[in-house]
């Protein structure tokens, strides 16, 4: 309606308005009242359920002597006020949002429509060639056209201005969670029996499965097997997650066996009350076994997510899955399960590094585990993944597989995944909220490790072919570029490591590749934005 | 063992009031289930209007859990008065010398809704 303004803005060099304008005239305000009408409708229900609990615990007093039943009546009400006052807030703010919102809408129509006017007296018309245009500027009209349309520019900037400001006056009241003040309350009544079904169920259930999983991994640990290796290096990490002073979950347990690195998942932080939920996802050569490192990573996002967003609880899921290439050198199962068959082992291990097939299995059976935790977290908890390496190329394919996640963060990826062009592939996750960091100076985020691969492997039609699918840092795949630099590079951490992984790739610079580099600094600040849905803090870049 | 007082018919009053809340609380089918309306870029293509779109999403939605979960712990502390209730007339039955309103030991078979007795306090002030 309004291109005739962008057009002869372009012409005479000034900032085109109705680009900036964009947000605030597509802003859908009916939308936004519309879904804190929901919460209007629920400050009136928990007003009055707290005045009826009131009433009950006045009346109470007389009926029975005893003091618990009036404290947990007490309790019911305040916590219903104490929701009520948050959504209250945030109703208020939603209503100020929209009125903001919709009179920045309305002048800024305003203004377009008296530039247009302004314009017109001018003898300029909406539906006029360029090359009229063009021969009206020669002709004297540059100045008083450029001088209307810088005004209506700094116009539509002012009015953008406000409309960002109350959007952050918005999320500032925003931060506050309705739900705290009732995950405060007892799950059991005093004597006995329990309370609620939804929050309580949730951590009946999540209780339940990880008394039973710490009860398997207890009699698989006392066996020399691999299973045993393999369970004893996930109880170490629970341990000391625990020592540490966090609260841990297993969420998931299978046993090793000859061949395969087994399974487990294990949480830190209460998965059923918080409000993000990110899950980690390894690369190659780590396992379960050697679990203690990404229990480590967890704690540090989970520090990190606390600081990136004040208040709100994340629990961290260190997810080890699938089936990591290379980890048979590293987590000692090798060598137990085949005695003099380890190196051997340990080379057919290695063959998966060169492409992504492990990665696709991982992909399904991260999908379905994403699944699985959120059954077992609050219907509203905010869902992300972060992968890294192949862990990344993992995730890539849980996504394109219909992972029920909000966000996906892809560390250091050798490629999103054969069969996937863009982010425009992923069945569930925007490519507005597809966020990929690869260093400059990490190989393995650089075409060269294609190359490498396919000279390695064997299944591959030439030099063009990407084995682990295309860069998800490259401008045609269309995700989000954090714009972060890599940190101090630390020590590779076993020779082995360094040695296989050299051999394999043939690359220098692998201390940039890990994925305690990507979680630290700007990279790992990002990260926690991210999964705390903090977006307007992740700066991002231009893709390469 | 201290003595508690108990009057069973208007402690089933209570559990009544307290169904009266849990009624209440309830949030209505509709709500509990309506989408949100709001998409990705409803208030703008930025990163601050698609955070806020998100924190608004889950906000509205953790008021209906909180809501659902109040309620839920309401009708079972209900429940709970009602039993306390029906116990209470048993033990009464049973006894050699009731009197109304009963004073009555604390059986340990009681649901025991926490230790007896002792003035409690006056409670948070009613909503206005």
């Amino acid at each position: 309606m309004y291109e005739h303004l962008s057009r002869w803005a372009i012409f005479v060099g000034v900032p085109d308005p109705v680009a900036a304008a964009q947000d605030v005239l597509t802003a859908d305000t009916a939308s936004l009242r519309a879904w804190f009408a929901v919460a209007r409708r629920l400050e009136v229900r928990l007003w009055q359920g707290a005045a009826a609990l009131l009433d009950a615990r006045a009346v109470l007093g007389a009926a029975w002597s005893a003091e618990a039943p009036r404290h947990l009546l007490d309790q019911l009400s305040e916590a219903a006020l104490a929701s009520r006052e948050v959504l209250t807030a945030q109703t208020g703010a939603a209503d100020g949002c929209a009125a903001v919102l919709d009179q920045a809408s309305t002048l800024t129509v305003r203004a377009f429509d008296a530039a247009t006017v302004s314009l017109a007296a001018l003898g300029r018309d909406p539906a006029e060639g360029l090359n009229v245009t063009a021969r009206a500027l020669q002709e004297g009209q540059q100045e008083p056209v450029a001088a209307i349309l810088t005004s209506l520019s700094e116009e539509v900037t002012r009015l953008n201005g406000l409309a960002v400001a109350s959007l952050g006056e918005l999320q500032h009241a925003l931060a506050g969670d309705p739900l705290d003040p009732v995950e405060r309350l007892p799950t059991s009544l005093p004597g006995g029996g329990r309370l609620g079904t939804g929050l309580a169920g949730r951590a009946a259930a999540a209780g339940e499965l990880d008394a039973g999983l710490r009860a398997q991994l207890a009699a698989d640990a006392a066996a020399g097997s691999a299973a045993g290796i393999n369970a004893r290096g996930i109880l170490d990490a629970v341990g000391r997650a625990e020592a540490g002073g966090e609260q841990v979950t297993v969420l998931a347990y299978e046993p090793a066996s000859p061949g395969q690195q087994g399974r487990a998942a294990v949480a830190l932080g209460a998965l059923h009350t918080a409000d993000h939920v990110a899950l980690l996802v390894p690369g190659s050569f780590s396992s379960a076994t050697r679990m203690t490192t990404g229990v480590e990573h967890a704690a540090a996002l989970r520090a990190g997510a606390a600081v990136a967003s004040p208040g709100d609880e994340t629990a961290v899921v260190a997810w080890y899955g699938y089936d990591t290439p290379g980890s048979a050198w590293t987590d000692g199962t090798a060598v137990s399960s085949v005695p003099g068959g380890a190196a051997l082992l340990a080379i057919g291990d290695s063959l998966p590094l060169l492409d992504d097939a492990a990665a696709a299995v991982g992909g399904e059976e991260l999908a379905a585990d994403v699944g699985a935790f959120r059954a077992l977290a609050a219907p509203s908890a905010h869902f992300s993944a972060v992968g890294f390496s192949m862990g990344a190329t993992t995730l890539s394919h849980a996504a394109e597989q219909n992972a029920d996640l909000d966000d996906i963060v892809l560390l250091g990826a050798p490629g999103a995944g054969r069969g996937i062009s863009s982010a425009e592939d992923y069945a569930a996750v925007e490519p507005a909220h597809t966020y990929v960091v690869a260093f400059d100076q990490d190989p393995i985020t650089q075409a060269g490790v294609d190359v490498r691969a396919w000279l390695l492997g064997d299944d591959f039609s030439g030099p063009a072919a990407e084995p682990f699918g295309p860069d998800p840092a490259a401008a045609p795949f269309g995700a989000q570029v954090v714009d972060a630099e890599t940190n101090e590079p630390v020590d590779v951490e076993t020779p082995v490591v360094a040695a296989v992984a050299g051999a394999v790739s043939g690359l220098g610079g692998l201390a940039h590749h890990r994925f305690g580099n990507y979680l630290r600094g700007s990279s790992g600040s990002a990260t926690a934005s991210v999964v705390t849905g903090r977006y307007a803090d992740v700066p991002t870049k231009a893709p390469r | 063992m201290p003595d508690l007082t108990v009057d069973t018919v208007v402690l089933r009053q209570v559990a009544a009031q307290v169904r009266d809340a849990v009624d209440v609380l309830t949030p209505n089918r509709l709500d509990a289930t309506a989408p949100c309306p709001l998409v990705d870029a409803s208030l703008g293509a930025s990163a601050l209007g698609r955070e806020v779109v998100g924190l608004a999403e889950r906000r509205v939605r953790q008021g209906l859990e909180a809501a659902d979960t109040l309620s839920t712990t309401a009708r079972a502390a209900a429940d709970g008065l009602d039993q306390a209730a029906a116990a209470f007339d048993d033990v009464e039955a049973t006894a050699a010398e009731p009197a109304v309103p009963s004073q009555l030991p604390a059986p340990s078979s009681l649901p025991a809704f926490g230790p007896p007795p002792a003035a409690g306090p006056a409670g948070p002030p009613r909503p206005r």
